[in-house]
């Protein structure tokens, strides 16, 4: 348009130039056409130009006087004029483009900072054309214009444009049916899209089925009413993966108001919302962690007010606690300590701990630290751990540790534990006794070689060797021996055992040391004394024996002679002296009867042990045998069991269970006496029984009854001498056996002795 | 009943017993008793062996028939006396009668290995001690035949 309308112009000056001849009625025609001209050019703002290379003159047209800030015609055009008024770094640019013009090159139009008159930097925009006759150049004309503004605009409209394509977020702008028109370089790295490829499509070929049909009926329906639509939305890339994006979209509408374009922006928040789902499992996870801890962790602010406590000691609730002061949960005397250590870590980050009897009377021990923001100190930690237990705990093992040491220092023996360094002990630990016992002060002799204690080389050897056995035996080993040393003699029993250990660690022993030279002693006064009352009770035997032997000599004289009197002078003399004789008859006779007695009784021990098999039937038979005539006389019935065979002296038997039948025969009143003999066993033993209808006996006189010579009877009642139970219970103690009587005054009595079975005597 | 050798010879006897109313007792026993006899004292073994070899005093003394001999004796004992009576060739024939108070199963054994002729414990009732002397009367001096006095044992 421009074009055509300079040739327009350029028509009219070359019409004028050859209407020379005509000048004068042409020149009101041409000056309506100048005047047309100009007007023309006031309007469009656009001035014209030309350049006589012949006449080497020059012209403006009315507006380009004026876009260079001259009245029309105000002075006359140059090309100094022209040129003058050229920015000086562009006068090159121009002075080469007016060079193509006149080589006949048709150049493009030309922008130019200009420098008005008034000194205002404009942009003009040059055009221009070269007429030539033949090589020779005649004239240029042109247009000028002030492109200043478009100049910006189109400055400006290039920057946005770069601006966007440019922009980190994706923007892509749809035409009202929601197809892409334009999309940016963003665009194409968040959807993977090409822009010829997007361009053209809808939307929808970023569409992830993530969201449902309602979600997009809400967006459309904001959009196309005119609103922005705000959020986030799941698209798929054209590989396939999903992200999420936040997306704007707003309606562009025309100026009468009808929206004719889309632009949304949107940008990958898929890792701000991984970071953030992170955050927040992060946050759960320290959270539940703090929920499932044992201990209580609480956060405080700079003004030790709880923010945060994951439990609380169980009179207390969360709620309870939240907001509140640190210290009102202290009890009053340890405030100052906690204050501390709070505001210590509050002003410094120092990080402390200590242990505190809370208000609940449980012991905790608590450790405080700050918590950093942007490394300043936000606040405080703590975590709360709860040590009763612990220290409940600890105090059992003190105490049982000085339970231990009390019965280890007060025990009446050495006590201690060793190792073996080489060829000689070392003791580790000792108690006060053993301390004693070496003669050394309270704690000296740990640590220390047996051998600078001054035990003889000797007995270091004899320890080592019971050290090692009771490590390889793994079970106490015991021994005794006399602990012979310049100090003095003891004996000692001692125990020793290896403490179970590491396997590589040094073997460690305990020894528990008795001194037993008393009781060694005192065993040996009792050995002693068992032999010497042995011996004495042999000689008292013996001296039994002998003394009734020895005796009978001169009784048997009395006895003899006294007979021998009473037979030859019986009735020669008077009778005081018949009656004295007969009294010593008799009493020589009871005499001589007791030394039998005592004879017999003696017999049952100086007699051998007794060891053969015996029948107690037999023995029975035998007693019954000899008893004939007393059983006869006193209507006796007399029955047994079968009885089983023993062990032991059958003489002394029979002697025992003969004074027992004999016995029963004759302690009986009215009744006719019956007797069984039984036997039954019980345990290592068989108890023979022997059972009577008779008398009985007050049971007061059960233990006399068994003592030599005592008698329950006197001589005119029931003739004996008191022997006959006593040397039953000689015989049956001499066999190992106990004798002992049930009975009741007037019910009859039973008496019964244990013999011990044959196995049961060595 | 008499013993038809009685009112011939009295019996010779050696009682050594060191007690002397046992010697009395037994000679007023023999005396209760059925037949004469000299019942001759030996108070002890050395006596007792002096005697029957007839030694010192005892040259002139009789070879008993008879010895009753006790086993408690001083200086000697019983049965050594008994030991060398029966050593001795002279002696052996005469027969010995142990007459103790010694109930002892060892006495009575060793007396009979040294070839005591019979051995009686002396019974404590003088009843009984009395049926004894009876007993040894009857049965040594008249149901017995004796060997001569100093028969195969009489020395040259």
């Amino acid at each position: 348009m421009i074009v055509s309308f300079l040739i327009l112009i350029w028509w009219s000056a070359r019409l004028l130039n050859k209407a020379d001849a005509k000048r004068a009625g042409v020149e009101r025609e041409l000056r309506e056409s100048e005047h047309n001209l100009n007007l023309s050019q006031g309007v469009t703002r656009i001035g014209s130009w030309g350049i006589d290379f012949e006449k080497n003159q020059g012209w403006w047209s009315n507006e380009a006087y004026r876009l260079f800030g001259y009245e029309p015609h105000e002075v006359p055009m140059t090309q100094e004029l022209f040129i003058g008024h050229v920015h000086p770094s562009d006068k090159d640019m121009m002075l080469r483009w007016m060079g193509d013009c006149a080589a006949n090159i048709r150049p493009p139009a030309v922008d130019m900072r200009i420098i008005r008159r008034d000194g205002a930097e404009r942009i003009f925009r040059g055009e221009g054309s070269a007429y030539f006759e033949g090589e020779r150049l005649l004239r240029m004309v042109g247009t000028v214009q002030d492109v200043t503004e478009r100049k910006q605009a189109e400055e400006q409209l290039h920057l946005q444009s770069a601006a966007l394509e440019a922009a980190a977020d994706a923007i892509a702008v749809t035409d009202k049916d929601g197809l892409y028109v334009w999309v940016n370089k963003a665009f194409e790295t968040l959807t993977g899209y090409a822009r010829a490829e997007a361009i053209g499509k809808n939307p929808r070929i970023l569409k992830s089925g993530k969201q449902d049909a309602s979600f997009y009926k809400e967006l459309w329906e904001t959009i196309l009413s005119g609103n922005v639509w705000w959020g986030k939305i799941i698209n798929r890339r054209k590989d396939g993966v999903l992200y999420v994006e936040e997306q704007s979209i707003t309606p562009v509408r025309r100026s009468d108001g009808e929206v004719t374009h889309f632009v949304s922006v949107k940008r990958d928040i898929s890792e701000r919302v991984q970071l953030q789902d992170q955050l927040i499992q992060s946050e759960e996870k320290w959270r539940s962690v703090a929920t499932f801890a044992p201990d209580m962790i609480l956060v405080a602010d700079t003004n030790a007010t709880i923010q945060f406590i994951n439990h609380t000691i169980p009179t207390m609730t969360v709620e309870q606690v939240v907001g509140r002061s640190i210290y009102e949960f202290v009890p009053e005397k340890d405030s100052p300590l906690v204050r501390t250590y709070v505001e210590g870590a509050l002003s410094t980050g120092a990080v402390s701990s200590y242990e505190i009897l809370g208000i609940d009377q449980l012991w905790y021990f608590v450790r405080v630290g700050p918590i950093r923001q942007g490394g300043e100190i936000a606040g405080v930690s703590m975590i709360i751990t709860d040590i009763t237990g612990m220290k409940r705990a600890e105090e059992a093992v003190r105490r049982s540790e000085s339970t231990l040491r009390s019965f280890f220092d007060s025990a009446g023996m050495l006590m201690g534990t060793v190792e073996i360094h080489g060829d000689d002990i070392f003791h580790i630990s000792n108690n006060r006794y053993s301390e004693e016992f070496f003669g050394v002060s309270r704690g000296s002799m740990d640590q220390r070689y047996a051998g600078s204690l001054g035990v003889p080389r000797e007995f270091i050897d004899l320890w080592m060797r019971h050290y090692r056995r009771a490590e390889e035996t793994r079970e106490p080993v015991r021994f005794e021996y006399e602990h012979c040393w310049e100090r003095s003699n003891k004996w000692l029993s001692a125990t020793v055992s290896s403490i179970p250990a590491q396997p590589d660690a040094v073997s460690r022993y305990a020894f528990i040391v008795e001194d037993v030279t008393a009781k060694k002693s005192r065993e040996e006064a009792i050995r002693l004394y068992a032999e010497k009352l042995e011996r004495s009770n042999q000689e008292l035997d013996q001296f039994a024996y002998v003394a009734s032997h020895d005796l009978q000599e001169p009784v048997r004289t009395i006895s003899g002679y006294a007979q021998l009197l009473a037979k030859r002078y019986a009735g020669k003399l008077d009778n005081d002296a018949d009656e004295f004789i007969r009294f010593i008859v008799e009493g020589s006779d009871r005499m001589k009867r007791l030394l039998q007695d005592v004879l017999r009784l003696s017999r049952v021990t100086t007699k051998a042990v007794p060891s053969a098999a015996v029948n107690m039937n037999e023995v029975l038979r035998a007693v019954a045998d000899d008893l004939r005539f007393s059983i006869e006389e006193a209507g006796a019935t007399l029955t047994n069991d079968p009885l089983p065979e023993v062990v032991g002296d059958a003489e002394q038997l029979r002697q025992a269970l003969q004074n027992l039948i004999g016995n029963a025969i004759k302690f009986h009143d009215t009744k006719v006496p019956v007797i069984h003999v039984s036997a039954r066993q019980e345990g290592d033993a068989t108890v023979f029984s022997v059972q009577d209808n008779g008398i009985g006996i007050d049971p007061k006189f059960f233990d006399r009854i068994f003592l030599v010579f005592q008698r329950l009877h006197t001589r005119e009642e029931i003739p004996g001498s008191g022997i006959g139970l006593a040397l039953c219970k000689k015989i049956v103690e001499r066999h190992g056996g106990r004798i002992w009587v049930e009975s009741e005054e007037g019910h009859g009595s039973t008496f019964s002795f244990t013999l011990p079975h044959r196995s049961a005597i060595s | 009943m008499m013993n038809p050798y009685a009112a011939a010879k009295p019996v010779e006897i050696l009682l050594v017993e060191d007690n002397a109313a046992d010697v009395r007792l037994t000679e007023e026993l023999f005396k209760e008793g059925m037949i004469a006899g000299n019942i001759r004292v030996a108070r002890d073994g050395i006596e007792a062996i002096t005697y029957l070899r007839q030694e010192r005093e005892y040259v002139e003394a009789p070879r008993p028939d008879l010895v009753l001999l006790d086993l408690n004796l001083p200086k000697k004992g019983g049965l050594d006396v008994l030991n060398e009576i029966k050593q001795d060739d002279a002696l052996r024939s005469i027969p010995v009668i142990i007459l103790t108070t010694s109930e002892s199963e060892k006495d009575i054994a060793e007396s009979y290995q040294r070839h005591a002729n019979c051995y009686i414990v002396k019974p404590v009732d003088l009843d009984e001690f009395l049926g004894a002397i009876r007993a040894i009367e009857e049965f040594w001096f008249s149901l017995v035949r004796l060997p001569k006095a100093g028969g195969t044992g009489s020395r040259l």
